[in-house]
């Protein structure tokens, strides 16, 4: 892992098109400004890792599942319609 | 119901999700089937991978106060300027063994240009809006 240290207001640059700097620092909570081209993704990395993992969850077996998803609309349905 | 007979959807015209959708990453060819005519649930399948399929549904109608803010450089990137006239929204369903618990991820919805059929999941600023919500006991209680 590369390690910089930088001042409140420095920034450092990856690549040509992403630049990350540091906008404020209060006691444990520092402040990042982010530019990036829009094509890249930038999340707080907790939770990325919550909609993947749920995303995964939902794809799981969801061959197996066709009786189910049939049950659920139709109880839904009705649910809404009574 | 979505309106999905505003999607022209074939096999050489899918939907494209950039950057897939997370933990996918790297499929990002999908295409949209009912799961049953008139069936609020419908099928996100992968062309890529016949085995990878999500159940997804229309969020606006499993939960009528739902108001996702998107950050505007997403929307942009998407070129969609208004939700309900440029998009289409899906929400994740995660099927649980009893079925009645079954939940929709609000916070993180799949939106879909509907002239480009350009799509991105995008993940809510706020955080306002939840990764698990029950959509049968929200239908029950008359939400």
């Amino acid at each position: 892992m590369l390690i910089l240290t930088r001042k409140l207001g420095e920034s450092i640059t990856i690549g040509s098109e992403v630049k990350v700097t540091i906008l404020g620092i209060k006691g444990n909570n520092i402040r990042l400004g982010i530019v990036a081209p829009p094509e890249l993704a930038v999340h707080r990395e907790e939770i990325y890792r919550l909609i993947q993992e749920q995303n995964i969850a939902s794809a799981r077996n969801v061959r197996n599942v066709a009786a189910k998803v049939h049950s659920l609309g139709k109880l839904w349905q009705n649910m809404k319609e009574g | 119901m979505l309106e999905f007979d505003q999607l022209s959807i074939e096999e050489n015209n899918p939907i494209t999700i950039r950057g897939g959708i997370l933990g996918f990453e790297e499929l990002s060819r999908y295409t949209i089937v009912a799961d049953e005519p008139d069936a609020p649930l419908y099928w996100l399948q992968s062309l890529d991978d016949p085995e990878l399929a999500f159940i997804v549904v229309d969020p606006f109608l499993i939960k009528a106060d739902y108001d996702p803010r998107f950050n505007p450089a997403d929307l942009a990137a998407l070129e969609i300027d208004d939700i309900r006239e440029d998009a289409i929204l899906l929400a994740i369903i995660t099927l649980k063994e009893d079925y009645l618990q079954s939940t929709a991820n609000l916070m993180a919805p799949v939106v879909i240009n509907k002239k480009t059929l350009i799509a991105k999941q995008i993940i809510l600023d706020d955080r306002s809006q939840p990764i698990r919500y029950n959509i049968i006991s929200t239908a029950a209680s008359g939400v």
